[in-house]
């Protein structure tokens, strides 16, 4: 078992947990493009909602999801770790810096913080939302004027506990019945197409995306994701040791066209909700 | 010619050094870049001050000793060359030219350019060799080799270990160097038999020594002075892969 350890302690080691998981993060934004690619569709949201709450629920998707965000921390504590090391190598630095290698794959950390940060934003606006929001906003607005100042008043919270009025403690009650409340007060409604109610997370995204400052801030953090894969995914090829004189110019161009055309892709999207929100 | 160099002087390891400009006249462009050293030496003798130490040996471009950072670049401004091979055609009259030493927490600096790289040699030490104990020495063509092979282990064995991929990587790797070595002996039937090892204990020494770890910037293949190619890199990884997961 000493193998294992001394294998995942050494320098190529790590590199090489950076580079499988890197990898994988890289599958798992085809697949995400794809999915959100839906939110174009002009279906009002029925494709992706659908599409959302089956990768919400089902059991295989949900354990890859807990990878993925396993694999995320992992990245990025070994990244901390080899950077730290790398820092570490030279305490006096140079007057004039030496400038070969491309600009990118000097910054990958500097880039790998920034969309580490944006991971963050991006789970708290629509992945905390998706998976623990509760009770819509056209909810709250069919309940009585009394009801609603009540619900304002405990900013969502308490809701069954802390009322007095009879009415509303049955509203609260079938609010938090459909659904699964569980006292945030993050808004998401929820439709049904047919089987059964689904949350309505297309409608989060555009409203979201409707206001300019979301919408440009993730069209401007696609930049860093643009970069980052830029260098990553030939980088990750070469850790690994696969290079070969025939099939690495391969690997490299593929990168460089998949790290225009996902980030690309994932631009366009808070581009053209923002667009069409305008209208 | 007539030139301002901007140079890292540094009495001893422990001293806290500091960039020193001389002004050189009389420079022959002809001259190489340590003939022109050689020059502000004999004129700071002269004013009786402390020369300016500095490693070469073979000026001809293979013994590898001759490692100043030059401009921000390892061996100066032409590609594949070493600083004794630089001539100072490459220069304008009048230009201010910055000389550092190689520097890396691994290559301590002995005084002023001269740096210790004996951190190469332990590496060296525990595998870059074949373990071939007695008897003469074979004849060339016994063992029958691909040209390929054979050309592309060559292409690896004219690492000279001078550091400049040390000196021009943002981490310090050592990873260009060793992997020339490794993939240089794991290439040839001689070095096959001990492949896995010495890729293991090569790594592991150069970790230990402190060099930092590769990131696939290539500025080491931009500034070898021999042209080692970073596909040595990806040999490495396999074989340390190899030999780590299938032991």
């Amino acid at each position: 078992m000493g193998w294992i350890k001394s294998f995942f302690t050494s320098s190529i080691g790590r590199k090489i947990l950076m580079s499988l998981t890197g990898l994988f993060l890289t599958l798992f934004l085809i697949v995400h493009l794809i999915g959100n690619i839906q939110l174009l569709y002009n279906d009002g949201g029925e494709a992706f909602n659908i599409y959302a709450d089956f990768m919400g629920h089902n059991p295989l998707i949900q354990t890859v999801s807990i990878g993925n965000f396993a694999f995320i921390v992992l990245h990025f504590i070994m990244a901390t770790a080899l950077t730290l090391q790398n820092r570490k190598s030279r305490s006096v630095k140079y007057e004039s810096a030496n400038k070969s290698g491309s600009w990118a794959s000097r910054n990958m950390y500097i880039f790998g913080a920034v969309i580490l940060v944006f991971i963050i934003i991006h789970l708290s606006n629509f992945w905390f939302v998706s998976k623990f929001g509760s009770v819509c906003e056209s909810d709250i607005a069919a309940l009585s004027i009394d009801c609603q100042n009540e619900y304002k008043r405990l900013g969502g919270k308490d809701l069954l506990n802390s009322t007095t009025l009879n009415d509303c403690k049955t509203a609260f009650s079938n609010l938090q019945t459909q659904y699964g409340t569980d006292g945030t007060n993050y808004s998401i409604c929820k439709v049904d197409y047919g089987d059964g109610p689904v949350k309505d997370l297309y409608s989060v995204v555009q409203q979201k995306f409707s206001n300019p400052l979301y919408a440009f801030f993730y069209i401007f953090c696609m930049l860093f994701i643009a970069f980052h894969l830029w260098h990553g995914f030939q980088s990750a090829f070469q850790t690994i040791g696969a290079s070969h004189q025939k099939y690495t110019p391969i690997i490299r161009s593929v990168g460089y066209l998949f790290s225009v055309l996902l980030s690309l892709g994932f631009a366009i999207i808070p581009l053209i909700i923002f667009i069409k929100s305008l209208s | 010619m007539q030139l301002t160099l901007r140079v890292w002087r540094q009495s001893n390891p422990s001293a806290k050094g500091e960039f020193e400009n001389y002004d050189v006249y009389g420079i022959d462009k002809d001259m190489s870049f340590l003939e022109m050293m050689d020059v502000l030496n004999q004129q700071l003798i002269k004013e009786g001050k402390d020369p300016v130490a500095f490693d070469h040996d073979c000026r001809e471009g293979i013994c590898g000793s001759c490692n100043m950072y030059i401009n921000g670049r390892p061996h100066g401004p032409w590609d594949k060359t070493t600083t004794c091979q630089l001539h100072m055609r490459a220069f304008e009259d009048r230009d201010t030219i910055v000389i550092e030493p190689f520097r890396a927490n691994s290559f301590p600096i002995i005084k002023d350019l001269a740096v210790d790289r004996s951190a190469f040699d332990r590496i060296i030490e525990k595998g870059g060799y074949i373990s071939v104990n007695t008897g003469n020495a074979m004849d060339a063509n016994a063992i029958p080799i691909e040209k390929e092979i054979a050309d592309t282990a060559m292409d690896a064995a004219t690492c000279i270990g001078c550091g400049a991929c040390v000196a021009a990587c943002k981490n310090s790797s050592a990873m260009l160097f060793v992997s020339a070595k490794v993939a240089h002996l794991n290439m040839l039937p001689q070095g096959k038999v001990e492949s896995g090892e010495r890729a293991i204990s090569m790594v592991n020494q150069m970790d230990a020594e402190g060099f930092g770890s590769c990131t696939n910037t290539y500025a080491c293949e931009a500034e070898c002075p021999k042209g080692i190619s970073v596909t040595n890199i990806a040999r490495l990884n396999r074989s340390f892969i190899g030999a780590s997961i299938g032991g």
